[in-house]
């Protein structure tokens, strides 16, 4: 069964200037293992760490984090 | 640079700090532990073998063995955790090691707690079932002492696993 919540790190990290998982943990007070678990979806954030990575991007959460719901429809646009 | 660029960059980045810093002290605090209970295992097998199990005083010269053997392994553990990681910074490189602890580490220890909590209150129950049923005292504290251990054994191996699975 593939995650209910996905997310565009990866992708948004690219766009950021290739900014490293490093980088990232380390402006979200975190480490990379975390910051790698939460791009697989292996590790779901609190919602605190979620709006800070989302800060990071300059972007609101629902750019960087999407939920599906069970009818296969997500949240985020 | 591509996505699949960048990964490799990542992917060469974690070959250097595969784990994190509570992650090895988990490691530490396995070989810490087996080292220790293998020592205290072979004394209370001696204990068995020269008839200090099946003595008058059996317990109290068993306790006072405990109670070297709990600061010794805080001790041991210790001087491993520091060992560790000034072995991990020569062997990676590292020149800024990182020591912090995320909320990622704090769930992983919370449910590494609850293993160790379970086998713990299992072993206790044995023990008192054991006792139950005419078992020596020695035998029982034991059990006691060896139910601490194992759940200890037993959270650091989950927070391995759980550490493991979620990278």
């Amino acid at each position: 069964m593939p995650p209910r919540i996905t997310n565009h790190i990866r992708r948004l990290r690219f766009d950021a200037a290739e900014m490293t998982q490093k980088d990232l943990a380390e402006a979200v007070g975190v480490t990379r293992q975390t910051i790698m678990a939460i791009e697989n979806a292996k590790y779901f954030p609190t919602l605190e760490l979620a709006f800070k990575i989302a800060g990071v991007f300059n972007k609101p959460l629902d750019q960087v984090f999407s939920y599906e719901l069970e009818t296969s429809k997500s949240l985020s646009p | 640079m591509s996505y699949i660029e960048l990964d490799n960059l990542n992917s060469m980045d974690r070959s250097l700090t595969p784990m994190s810093h509570e992650e090895r002290n988990t490691i530490v605090g396995v070989i810490s532990n087996l080292l220790v209970n293998s020592y205290f295992i072979w004394r209370v097998h001696m204990m068995f073998v020269d008839g200090t199990s099946v003595a008058p005083d059996g317990v109290m010269i068993w306790a006072r063995e405990v109670i070297w053997v709990i600061p010794g392994g805080i001790i041991l553990t210790i001087v491993m955790v520091i060992l560790a990681n000034i072995l991990w910074a020569i062997f990676t490189g590292e020149t800024k090691p990182s020591f912090l602890v995320d909320e990622r580490d704090r769930g992983i220890q919370i449910n590494g707690m609850a293993t160790t909590m379970v086998v713990t209150v299992l072993g206790f129950l044995a023990s008192i079932a054991a006792l139950a049923y005419g078992i020596s005292n020695f035998i029982a504290f034991n059990i006691v002492f060896f139910s601490l251990a194992l759940g200890s054994l037993s959270g650091d191996l989950s927070k391995l696993w759980l550490y493991r699975r979620s990278c």
